[in-house]
C-alpha cells in the first residue's frame, strides 16, 4: 500500500510548491502527496478513514479557521492520531512560537519559503524513525492507560494521609507519568503532570500538607487524570488541559513563593496534625470526580465575606470575655479550656480567611486587556488614534475588589486623558509631537500589600487657565485664593466635586462626575491619589492600593 | 557474542518503546526490570550465569531505589566498577541530575521522549566505548 504525505496550505500555490519539491525525493510508486486547503478538510478527509493515517503532515501554521498549531494540538489529544508526525511551517525567526509548537508535541519545524535541502534532512530523520504498525501503537496507548490507571488509584490512596513522605512519592509517580506521557506522544497528559509535579514541590515547600486546598487540587488533578485514562481506553479524544485547575495551582505556588504558609505566623493551627485526616475525609464526600471545578459569582463571595467577619467579629467579644473570667476565677480550669476553645476557634477563622482571599486574587493581566479594551473604545470613537505601553510586575496578583476598584478608575482617567489631554492629529502633527497619542499605564508592587498603579499621557497636560475659571465660575473657590495657588495645587483642583472644563457635555467625558468620584472610590479602599501635570508635555496619575482588601 | 542489554525503567509502556528501538540493532540481548531493585538481582545473576549486562538503559526516577542510587550502588561493587556501560533515561534534563551523574561514568543522557535514533546513537557509542 501506498504511503501518504499530507501538505496543508490556505494559499494554493504554497501548496503545490511544497508537493513539487517532495516528489523528487518520494517515488511516486510509494508515496501518495495529498493537498488540503483547510486544516478542516484534512480532518475530515482523516475521520472518515482513519486507518490509512498519514506517514506525516506537513502544515502551515497561519490559515484561517484551525491553525496549524491547533490541529497539531488536536490531533495530540486523539489517541487514535496523536503517533501522527506533524511538521510546522513557520515564518522565520519565530523562536518562541516554535517553543510553543515543541511543547504541543510537533515533530519538526520547516521555514518558509520551503527549500529542497531541509525536506530532504526531514525525509531523512522520518526514515531513520518509522513509526511502528498500527496496531502496535495502539497497544502501547493501552498499556500506557493500564499503569497510568493504577498509577492514579494509587495517588488517591496516598492522599489520606497527605505526608513528606506521600508526597515524596506522589512526585515520583507524576513524574513517570510525565515522561511516558511525552514519549508516547500525548504531550497535554505531560504537561499537566509537570504542573503536578510544581504543585506537589509547592506543598511540600510550604508545608502545606493538611491545608484543604492542598488536597483540593491534587484531587482535582488525579480526577482529571482518571478521566483521560478512561478515554484512551475508549479512544476518544482527550479533554484540553484543565484552565481553571492550572490557574489554581499557578495562583498557589505563587501565593507559597511569597511565603504564604499557614504553619507560618499566627494562622498556624494548634493541631496541624490530628486535623489532616478529619479534613481529608471530609472532603471526599464532597467532591464529585466528574466536575473539577466551579464558577462561584462574586455575590456569593460576597456573601461568604460577610458572614465570616461576622465570626471574627463574635470570637473577639468571645476572647473578651474568656480573658474577663480567666481574671475572675484564674486556677479554675475551665477558663482555660475556654481560652484555648477560643485560640482553636480563631485558628481556623484565620486559616478560612487566608484561604478566601486566595480565592479573589486575579492576575494583573486583566487590567492590561480591560485598558485597552477602553483606550480603542474611546479612541475611536473621538478619531484619536492611540497606542498603549502596559508594564507590570511579572506575576503580579491583586484582590478582585481592588481590580475592580482600579478598573472603575482607569475608565474615567484613561477617557480624561484621551479627550482632554491628548490633541487631535491636526494639532499634533504642528507640535511636532508623534500623530499617535501615547498612554502609559503601569502596576508595580511597593511591598507585600501595597500597589502603585501609575497612568501618562504624552497630551497638552492640564488647562489650568480653563480649571481656575471653570473654579471660579461655580464658585467653589474665592478668586483670591485661586491667584495665590501654586500650579500644583491648581492641577489638584481637578479632584474638586462637581466640576467640568468642558462647556458641553460629550459622550465620554465632562459630565463633571468622574474625577472626583474616583478620588473617593480609591480613598474608600484606604488608597491616594495624585496628579503631575507639565503644559505640552503630559499629565501623570500616580494611584497607591492595597494589593488585598482586608476583611 | 552479543551485547547484553538491560532496560531498568517503571512504565511498562516505556520499556516497551525502548525494546521496540533496540529491536532493530543486531545481535543483542535484551532484558528488563522495572525498579532498581530488581535491576540489581538481574545483574548480579547475569554475572554468574555468564552472560553479563553489557549497556544498561536506566531511568532516573522509580520507586524501590531509584535511578541514581542504582548507581551509586553497582559502581561501588569492584566487578561492576567500569561495566556495564549507562545510559541515563529521563523525563528532563536537569544540570544538577547531570552533574550526579558525570562522576559515575555515564556514556550518554537521553531526554524523554526520544528518538529511535537517539536511542541507537547511544547505544552505538556505548559499543564502542
Amino acid at each position: 500500500m501506498k504511503q501518504t504525505v499530507a501538505i496543508i496550505d490556505d494559499f494554493a500555490v504554497a501548496a503545490k510548491r511544497t508537493a513539487l519539491l517532495l516528489r523528487p525525493m518520494l517515488p511516486e510508486a510509494d508515496f501518495e502527496l495529498q493537498i488540503f486547503s483547510s486544516a478542516k478538510a484534512f480532518l475530515e478527509s482523516l475521520v472518515t478513514n482513519p486507518q490509512s493515517q498519514p506517514w506525516f503532515v506537513i502544515t502551515d501554521w497561519m490559515m484561517p479557521g484551525m491553525t496549524g498549531i491547533e490541529l497539531l494540538q488536536w490531533l495530540k489529544r486523539h489517541p487514535k492520531y496523536h503517533w501522527i508526525p506533524v511538521c510546522l511551517l513557520t515564518g522565520e525567526g519565530e523562536a518562541s512560537s516554535r517553543d510553543q509548537a515543541l511543547k504541543a508535541g510537533a515533530w519538526s519545524f520547516l521555514t518558509k519559503p520551503l527549500e529542497a535541502e531541509p525536506l530532504a534532512e526531514l525525509i531523512n530523520k522520518k526514515q531513520k524513525n518509522p513509526e511502528a504498525p498500527q496496531e502496535e501503537l495502539t497497544k502501547l496507548d493501552k498499556t500506557f492507560a493500564e499503569e497510568s490507571a493504577e498509577l492514579i488509584e494509587e495517588c488517591e490512596r496516598l492522599l489520606s494521609p497527605l505526608n513528606e513522605e506521600s508526597l515524596k512519592e506522589l512526585y515520583r509517580i507524576f513524574h513517570t507519568i510525565k515522561g511516558t506521557a511525552k514519549s508516547l506522544q500525548f504531550p497535554s497528559l505531560a504537561h499537566v503532570a509537570h504542573e503536578a509535579e510544581s504543585l506537589l514541590t509547592a506543598i511540600t515547600n510550604g508545608k502545606l500538607m493538611s491545608f484543604p486546598m492542598s488536597a483540593d487540587l491534587l484531587r482535582t488533578t488525579f480526577n482529571y487524570f482518571a478521566d483521560q485514562v478512561e478515554k484512551i481506553k475508549q479512544q476518544k479524544l482527550l479533554d484540553e488541559p484543565p484552565a481553571t485547575l492550572l490557574q489554581n495551582i499557578t495562583l498557589f505556588r505563587s501565593n507559597v513563593n511569597a511565603g504564604w504558609s499557614i504553619s507560618n505566623g499566627q494562622a498556624a493551627p494548634t493541631n496541624t496534625n490530628q486535623a489532616a485526616p478529619a479534613e481529608t475525609n471530609l472532603q471526599s464526600g464532597v467532591v464529585s470526580r466528574s466536575s473539577s471545578s466551579v464558577r462561584i459569582t462574586n455575590e456569593r463571595l460576597d456573601i461568604v465575606q460577610g458572614r465570616l467577619k461576622k465570626i471574627l467579629g463574635t470570637k473577639v467579644r468571645l476572647s473578651q470575655f474568656a480573658n474577663n473570667l480567666q481574671a475572675e476565677f484564674f486556677d479554675e480550669t475551665f477558663p482555660k479550656d475556654l481560652a484555648k476553645l477560643v485560640q482553636e476557634l480563631n485558628d481556623d477563622a484565620m486559616s478560612i480567611m487566608e484561604f478566601f482571599i486566595l480565592l479573589r486574587v486575579v492576575p494583573v493581566t486583566r487590567i492590561k486587556l480591560f485598558s485597552e479594551r477602553v483606550m480603542n473604545q474611546v479612541s475611536s470613537q473621538l478619531g484619536k488614534p492611540m497606542k498603549l505601553d502596559f508594564v507590570s510586575d511579572a506575576g503580579l496578583e491583586i484582590d478582585l475588589a481592588v481590580v475592580e476598584a482600579l478598573e472603575g478608575a482607569l475608565v474615567h482617567l484613561i477617557r480624561n486623558s484621551i479627550d482632554h489631554g491628548i490633541e487631535t492629529v491636526e494639532e499634533r502633527k504642528t507640535r511636532n509631537k508623534p500623530l499617535e497619542g501615547n498612554l502609559k499605564i503601569s502596576i508595580q508592587k511597593i511591598d507585600t500589600n501595597r500597589i502603585t498603579c501609575t497612568l501618562e499621557d504624552d497630551g497638552r497636560g492640564i488647562n489650568r487657565v480653563g480649571l481656575k475659571a471653570a473654579v471660579a465660575k461655580k464658585n467653589l473657590m474665592a478668586a483670591d485664593v485661586l491667584d495665590k495657588m501654586s500650579d500644583a495645587a491648581i492641577d489638584e483642583l481637578i479632584f474638586i466635586e462637581g466640576l467640568s472644563t468642558r462647556t458641553e457635555v460629550s459622550d465620554t467625558s465632562g459630565r463633571g462626575v468622574g474625577m472626583d468620584a474616583v478620588k473617593s472610590k480609591i480613598q474608600e479602599l484606604g488608597g491616594t491619589i495624585t496628579v503631575v501635570s507639565t503644559p505640552d508635555k503630559g499629565t501623570r496619575f500616580e494611584l497607591a492600593l492595597p494589593r488585598i482588601f482586608k476583611l | 557474542m552479543s551485547t547484553h542489554i538491560l532496560v531498568v525503567d517503571d512504565s511498562p509502556s516505556l520499556r516497551e518503546i525502548v525494546k521496540r528501538f533496540l529491536s532493530k540493532i543486531p545481535n543483542i540481548q535484551v532484558s528488563e526490570a522495572s525498579d532498581g531493585a530488581e535491576a540489581e538481582q538481574l545483574l548480579q545473576q547475569n554475572q554468574i550465569l555468564e552472560t553479563p549486562v553489557n549497556i544498561i538503559l536506566l531511568d532516573w526516577m522509580m520507586p524501590n531505589q531509584n535511578g541514581h542510587a542504582l548507581l551509586e550502588k553497582i559502581r561501588s561493587i569492584p566487578t561492576f566498577e567500569k561495566h556495564p556501560k549507562i545510559i541515563m533515561l529521563s523525563a528532563e534534563t536537569l544540570p544538577e541530575q547531570i552533574e550526579a551523574c558525570i562522576k559515575f561514568d555515564i556514556v550518554a543522557y537521553v531526554t524523554k521522549p526520544f528518538t529511535e535514533e537517539q536511542i541507537h546513537d547511544a547505544v552505538a557509542k556505548a559499543m564502542a566505548a
